[in-house]
């Protein structure tokens, strides 16, 4: 591992060691963090994935149904039929905290102008129209829950490889260099106090020897 | 604010989501796709697309993956390809690494 280019002094030392234990400390902090929201995150997908599956078959369901509408009905009076819903959805957005994510949450509410579904005459239009529109119901309600698990979870894996990332680059590269700087400064200065005994010691040497031949 | 939810996909697959009240976009090719999707943005929460047009518009889409809001949700059509799915998996991937959920 390189070690970081800097002078081997004992001020550099001293801000290293500063460095590297706000480094260590980030570091557990986010392994915490990362581990946190996988937990979570494994939850909100197996959800998911199942709420997918179900509202998949129910919607392709109900897809049938419209299908086989279209094909009874002429195109015309099937659009008439459907161009002014009963209903409409709209959603409310909360936002929720999981674990430094925001999440956003939907409240969704149904504006009818009547309590009936069907929206349409029944003149032109036919019973296999009903069932459909009336079996879109189940559906939207899964539809609608699937949006909310989805996004929460697509959010939680673009922060958990963000974090996953900060974890690895502070473990891998920033902690290992940092003790490698400060071993690289502690052992310069281990030298450095070393040569100065050594000088020391023969400028000492050569002083008596001057002294002896003098005297 | 109360926002809308919208769907964008081929007339066939809209049906179902008109009758519900979902306001309906309805396209075929990429560039009505794009225009459709710029406008829905703006005040919809929930988008839900065709797996179609989401495969026409993954690079655009990806866009808002790390964005909290709108959430855009793939759903079969008449013709689904499994891109529901698909993106499940790959979410999966991203956060631990290994696709964990497969049998």
């Amino acid at each position: 591992m390189a070690r970081l280019n800097v002078s081997p002094t004992r001020m550099e030392l001293g801000r290293l060691k500063k460095r590297l234990s706000v480094a260590r400390n980030g570091h557990k902090l986010l392994k915490d963090k990362r581990d946190e929201l996988m937990k979570q995150f494994m939850s909100l997908i197996r959800k998911n994935k199942e709420l997918r599956v179900k509202a998949e078959a129910a919607l392709a369901e109900t897809q049938k149904d419209f299908l086989i509408c279209g094909a009874m009905l002429s195109e015309e009076s099937l659009d008439a039929a459907l161009s002014m819903p009963s209903r409409s959805v709209s959603a409310e957005v909360t936002y929720k905290n999981l674990t430094g994510v925001t999440v956003p949450e939907f409240e969704y509410t149904i504006t009818s102008g009547s309590s009936d579904p069907l929206c349409y005459g029944f003149n032109d239009t036919n019973s296999a129209l009903d069932r459909a529109v009336g079996s879109m119901d189940s559906v939207m309600d899964l539809l609608l829950e699937l949006a909310k698990t989805e996004k929460a979870a697509r959010l939680l894996s673009c922060e958990i490889e963000k974090t996953r990332r900060r974890v690895n680059a502070l473990e891998y590269v920033m902690i290992p260099q940092l003790e490698e700087t400060i071993k690289y400064i502690n052992m310069k200065m281990e030298e450095n106090e070393r040569s100065t005994k050594i000088r020391l010691m023969k400028v000492k040497d050569m002083v008596l020897e001057k002294k002896q031949t003098g005297g | 604010m109360a926002y809308s939810v919208a769907a964008i996909g081929d007339k066939e697959s809209l049906l179902s989501f008109r009758s519900a009240g979902i306001r309906a976009y309805e396209c075929s090719t990429r560039g009505g796709a794009l225009k459709a999707l710029k406008s829905a943005q703006e005040d919809c929460a929930v988008i839900y697309v065709t797996d179609e047009i989401y495969e026409m518009l993954s690079e655009e889409i990806s866009f808002f993956d790390d964005k909290p809001l709108p959430a855009i949700i793939p759903f079969p059509g008449m013709k689904g390809s499994g891109v529901g799915m698909r993106l499940l998996n790959k979410s999966v991937e991203t956060a631990v690494g290994s696709n964990i959920l497969q049998e």
